[in-house]
């Protein structure tokens, strides 16, 4: 046992979210992963890979490991790095390289059908993305030939959505749709947690714009009958009309959050699809969704710093939209926090009063850098 | 913050200026204003401290606080700073609120009533901690305490209450968790579960008090416990004051004490941040919890178990939960109750101004958890370990041994302790004059508390290793899984060889050559194969190729080139160290016998192997000392055809490269000479390698030609490398074809070889070697038989 908790790691404008539950386990939603990020020279990037490396379990045989992996949407920032970070292909081919991070394996795979829909101009899929597509697809082609191999961690999969292309026909046993919760991750039912699923709608699956295909999550910490101890949004980069449908669909509990992730990086269009500069006001019904948080509550931006300038996302006044709901302390840019020149992850450990923000007590690269020379400087003397 | 805030314990405190106290508070002060950003307002503490006021910002859960705990997010603390100590005392972090919850929260450090609460921040000693770190550090340090107070995981998650925390204790009280949970099981038995006291029989350790004006820091170990049953207590304290009387000139003094106890069938949750510091708190607070102090009390004195000037008491406090890091879940609060003042004591009672003093608590050592505390896997089944001689290194193999758990060991020694065997000893001057077995085994036997079942109980023979291995006690060697021959005696090393030993006891021998450079760990294999002569051979082997090994063995060579017959002297393996006139410094000595031991602890990685292991010190050089281990895989042993008697081990190397080199000449014939050690003593010819054809040879199918080119300065090379040890000693050929006899021309040849041989007193020997065998023929001059 263990508290859970949840990270948010600075990527830039992008998703890297990491959720970790009482037994353990672990979820990773999205991942913007540079590879420079591992370059020394490249400082102000955060090492994404690095840091799931250090947190994650290891299997038997001692591969990093995740439970899930969930890609909201394939857009290039909610999946940069993928073929880099995770394992793809048959486990049984899984190899360290030297001098290289090794790569995490993924238990089970989540994502919407959306991922093999095609595509029309100039949305091409990134190279991760196809990396991503590919993987999906070895798993599902599994699923079908019915191998036994495919309930094994490694190979198996949940599709979010429904399941009518061609390609996730029949896949209809490992498939939560809309509306519904799920508690089943990687095999293991939680008892105290569990993912209420909002998005996508079934008409937005041939929808054009890749961001209103997005996976939309309320994440629940806590067990059934009690008050929840935590309730985390995760939108990938859905705009405000399926924001407006989810809260016009909905009931209450399944709408309240004491984490919101600002969808699109804080970007204008979860208030508004008309820019900001043809119209500055939100519209009702995502201040409505704003509204539902509990006492306390944080809203994430995983952005680059947010200035008072034309840029979108992160947008300006979208920051202080967020901060007019939740008060400034509670609004957190992930590039600014703790400073611009070093950002460092934001951890919140889900208590049975809601998440509390644990600031890192272990020391910056810097730091540990100096203690080890105090270690190493000072003589030990054991008695 | 508001100073005028009469919630807070700084509001009365008197103001005071860090400025004044330069150096390093005043910076301190300057960085605290810079790291939190907040008003640090400086009070009086005493005279030699001086406390920091100041909020710290706390995140608490969205929705409130766990449990509803009291803490905020925003804790006025204080932060005392030792004016002279700072910073090698780091400053102490306290709530500056009065009304802080410190009955909810573990992790506190008891203060003195009117105290602020003490957070312990940290497990280890916080002042070694601050050493390596800032003040910014500790801030986060007491941050975390505080944000993980709100969430109630001051405690990881899991079930396990949080002892007391006891700062500066007065003294120690002594017992094991588990007879303390006897005590209070009997207690309630005779309380029916209900809250109530009985009294202890405890043992002092430490000086005699009844001459003391001064109340001394005690030690006092827990005993026998006794209900508040009349005639049984009547009973044991006449035997009591018997004992005391008789042991009057003693240390060890019998003592009473009062044992309480709360309820069976409540739990007391609250956390302990004040602990009673007089007779009128400690009535009070055991009041609390209807345990009847004063009665028992009142009963102490009345009986005359009052003897000395000071009454210990034990506590039980219930918590029905398992306390972190021991095994129980009643909580023992130690005390002593000060009663040196006669006037204290009026009416059977003790005036509630009496001082009362906090105690902790220790167990008492067990080999078990010696072995936790040495990372010892106490799963492991070593058995029992029979050592020979109680010298320099045996002591303190049987210390090392002792000292981690293991002291199931049979120790045997002749010989007594002499004063210039402690330089090297592990034994301390009390033991001059005695068995050197017995000692250690008085020794041993009092690191532990309580003397272990006969199975596990050390035991002392005076007497010769010889007894054990061919005399009265051989039978009983079979109750041993290991023996450690550490005599350093080249007759107890010739009677092992030869004795039939049990095969499942693995048998080691240890010992220091080269005036302390080399150690030396032979172990068998197992059925006694490679036995410790076969892994010594393998010394001299090594030596061919390793410089170290090489100049001992020459040395000692020089040293005994006057003796006769050195050709066939072994060097005596371990030099004898309880010689006064061998030079040789006691850290040298340890260092071998903590390698030995380590190595010994590892157990043997190949079952199938014995091992050589090796350890090396260069005193010219400080990074000269490394170790090295050797495997040594079972000898083929052949009886030779005219043997009378004499037996040829070849080592398993030896024999590899002779079946290698017939089957990659094969149809023809090849061969070679033999390298190793012929004892005449034993009438073992040992094989610890061979030499090919040298390439003037000549082989076919039915025939070979033993070649000579360089040959001969091989051989010498290797006389010189062992001091003499290894050397030439017999020939081998192939008959690929099979034929194990030798032929007519073998037989002519072995003749020849032998004119040359005998006459030296050196005995013949020929190995033919066939596909599947290896047959040796030996002829060996009439004097060696």
């Amino acid at each position: 046992m263990t508290d859970p908790t949840i990270t948010y790691i600075p990527v830039g404008n992008g998703d890297t979210s990491l959720i970790r539950l009482s037994d353990e386990s672990s979820i990773i939603i999205d991942c913007n992963i540079r590879v420079d990020s591992r370059d020394d020279e490249v400082e102000s990037c955060y090492d994404g890979h690095a840091h799931l490396l250090k947190v994650l379990r290891h299997d038997a045989q001692g591969r990093p490991f995740t439970d899930a992996f969930i890609l909201t949407h394939p857009d290039q920032d909610h999946c940069r790095g993928f073929a880099s970070t995770f394992h793809t292909g048959d486990l049984r081919t899984y190899q360290k390289k030297k001098g290289e991070p090794d790569k995490i394996v993924i238990g089970e795979l989540w994502f919407s059908q959306r991922i093999f829909s095609n595509y029309e101009r100039g949305q091409k899929l990134s190279d991760d993305a196809k990396a991503f597509k590919q993987e999906a697809l070895r798993r599902i082609q599994l699923y079908k030939s019915g191998s036994p191999q495919r309930l094994l961690p490694g190979n198996r999969i949940r599709i979010i959505g429904y399941g009518e292309s061609e390609v996730t026909k029949g896949l209809s046993d490992i498939t939560t749709i809309p509306g519904s919760a799920i508690n089943l991750i990687n095999g293991s039912v939680k008892s105290d947690f569990s993912f209420f699923v909002h998005a996508p709608f079934k008409r937005d699956v041939i929808g054009a714009d890749r961001n209103n295909t997005s996976i939309v999550l309320q994440a629940r910490f806590g067990t059934n009958n009690a008050e929840p101890a935590g309730l985390a949004f995760f939108g990938g980069d859905a705009c405000w009309d399926i924001w407006a449908q989810i809260l016009k669909r909905s009931r209450t509990e399944t709408l309240t959050w004491d984490l919101f992730l600002s969808p699109h990086h804080c970007s204008w269009s979860f208030f508004n699809d008309v820019p900001y500069e043809n119209n500055t006001r939100p519209k009702q019904t995502s201040l409505e969704i704003l509204r539902h948080h509990r006492p306390g509550a944080t809203v994430i931006a995983s952005s680059k710093p947010i200035r008072d300038d034309d840029d979108n996302p992160p947008h300006y006044a979208a920051a202080v939209q967020y901060k007019r709901e939740v008060g400034s302390d509670h609004f957190f840019c992930l590039c600014e926090t703790p400073s611009e020149d070093k950002p460092e992850p934001v951890m919140f450990r889900i208590t049975a009063k809601g998440p509390q923000r644990i600031e890192s007590s272990t020391p910056s690269r810097v730091q540990s850098v100096s203690a080890v020379q105090v270690s190493v400087r000072n003589p030990r003397i054991y008695g | 913050m508001d100073s005028a805030d009469s919630n807070l314990y700084s509001a009365g405190y008197n103001v005071d200026d860090a400025e004044a106290c330069g150096g390093a508070i005043s910076t301190a002060f300057r960085e605290l204003r810079r790291l939190t950003g907040e008003e640090v307002r400086c009070v009086r503490w005493n005279d030699n401290y001086i406390a920091a006021a100041f909020t710290l910002k706390v995140d608490l859960p969205s929705l409130g606080t766990v449990d509803d705990i009291d803490i905020r997010a925003r804790e006025p603390v204080l932060m005392v700073f030792n004016k002279r100590d700072y910073p090698e005392v780091a400053p102490m972090v306290r709530s500056d609120r009065k009304d802080f919850p410190t009955d909810r929260l573990p992790h506190l450090n008891p203060v003195a009533p009117g105290q602020p609460p003490s957070m312990c921040l940290y497990r280890g000693n916080i002042n070694d901690w601050f050493v390596e770190h800032s003040l910014d550090d500790l801030l986060v340090l007491a941050r975390d305490w505080f944000r993980d107070a709100a969430a109630g995981r001051l405690i990881p998650p899991g079930d396990e209450f949080e002892p007391t925390r006891i700062v500066d204790p007065w003294g120690t009280f002594i017992f094991q968790p588990l007879q303390f949970q006897e005590w209070i099981e009997q207690g309630w038995k005779s309380t029916d579960g209900k809250a109530g006291y009985g009294f202890l029989l405890m043992r002092r350790l430490s000086k005699d008090p009844r001459t003391d004006k001064q109340l001394e820091r005690t030690t006092l170990k827990g005993g026998i416990f006794f209900p508040k049953d009349e005639d049984a207590l009547q009973v044991a304290l006449d035997v009591w004051k018997t004992n005391n009387e008789l042991q009057q000139n003693s240390q060890d003094l019998f003592w009473v004490g009062i044992l309480c106890w709360t309820s069976r069938d409540s739990a007391v949750p609250e956390y302990f941040g004040q602990l009673p510091a007089t007779m009128d708190s400690l009535i009070t607070f055991c009041g609390r919890y209807d345990v009847p102090l004063e009665q028992a009390l009142e009963r102490y004195i009345n009986q005359y178990l009052l003897l000395f000037n000071s009454v210990p008491l034990i506590v039980g406090i219930n918590r029905q939960r398992k306390l972190i890091g021991r095994n129980l879940q009643v909580e023992p609060l130690n005390f002593l109750i000060d009663a040196r003042d006669p006037e204290i004591i009026t009416k059977n009672r003790i005036d509630g101004s009496a001082q009362v003093l906090s105690m902790s608590h220790s167990s008492p050592l067990t080999p078990s958890a010696a072995k936790n505390i040495s990372g010892i896997d106490e799963a492991v089944e070593t058995g029992r370990i029979l050592l020979f001689g109680c010298g320099a290194l045996g002591s303190k193999l049987a210390l090392h041994y002792a000292r981690s758990g293991q002291t199931a060991l049979t120790l045997v020694d002749e010989r007594v302790l002499l004063p210039h065997n402690l330089v090297r000893h592990a034994l301390l001057g009390d033991a001059v004059g005695h068995n050197k077995a017995e000692k250690i085994k008085t020794a041993i036997d009092a690191i532990y508390d309580t003397p272990p079942a006969a199975d596990s109980a050390c035991i002392a023979y005076q007497g010769s290793a010889l007894d054990w291995i061919k005399g009265e006690k051989q039978a009983e060697v079979a109750g041993h899984s290991l023996l450690i021959d550490a005599t350093a005696s080249a007759s107890v090393f010739e009677a092992i060889i030869r004795a039939p030993l049990p095969p499942d006891t693995r048998i080691v021998r240890c010992g220091i050559g080269a005036e302390g450079k080399i150690g030396m760990l032979l172990i068998e294999g197992p059925q006694r194969n490679p036995r410790l002569d076969d892994v010594l051979a393998m010394v001299y082997d090594l030596a061919i190729d390793n410089e170290a090994l090489q100049r001992w063995l020459q040395n000692e060579r020089a040293e005994t080139r006057e003796g006769r017959l050195q050709r066939f002297t072994e060097i005596a393996l371990g030099v004898g160290c309880s010689s006064d006139t061998m030079p040789l410094p006691d850290d040298l000595i340890s260092w071998h016998a903590a390698t030995f031991s380590m190595r010994l602890r590892r157990r043997f990685d190949d079952p199938s192997s014995g091992l050589l292991t090796l350890s090396y010190v260069d005193d010219q050089d400080e990074h000269g000392i490394h170790t090295q281990s050797v495997p040594v895989p079972p000898v083929t042993t052949l009886r030779p055809s005219g043997d009378r008697g004499w037996q040829i081990r070849l080592h398993s190397q030896a024999a590899a490269s002779l079946y290698a080199s017939l089957r990659r000449e094969s149809p023809n014939e090849t061969g070679g000479i033999l390298i190793g050690l012929i004892h005449p003593g034993r009438r073992i010819i040992y094989i610890t390698r061979v030499f090919g054809a040298p390439p003037d040879s000549e082989g076919t199918a039915a025939r070979f030609k033993r070649g000579t080119l360089h040959l001969p300065e091989e051989v010498d090379d290797i006389q010189n490398a062992s001091g003499g040890l290894l050397g030439y000693v017999g020939e081998w050929h192939t008959h690929p074809l099979g034929g194990r006899q030798p032929s007519a021309t073998d037989r002519a040849t072995m003749a020849d070889i032998r004119r040359h041989l005998e006459p030296a007193g050196l005995p013949t020997l020929m190995l033919i070697v066939t596909p599947r065998h290896i047959d040796a023929h030996i002829s060996v001059p009439n004097h060696l038989l």
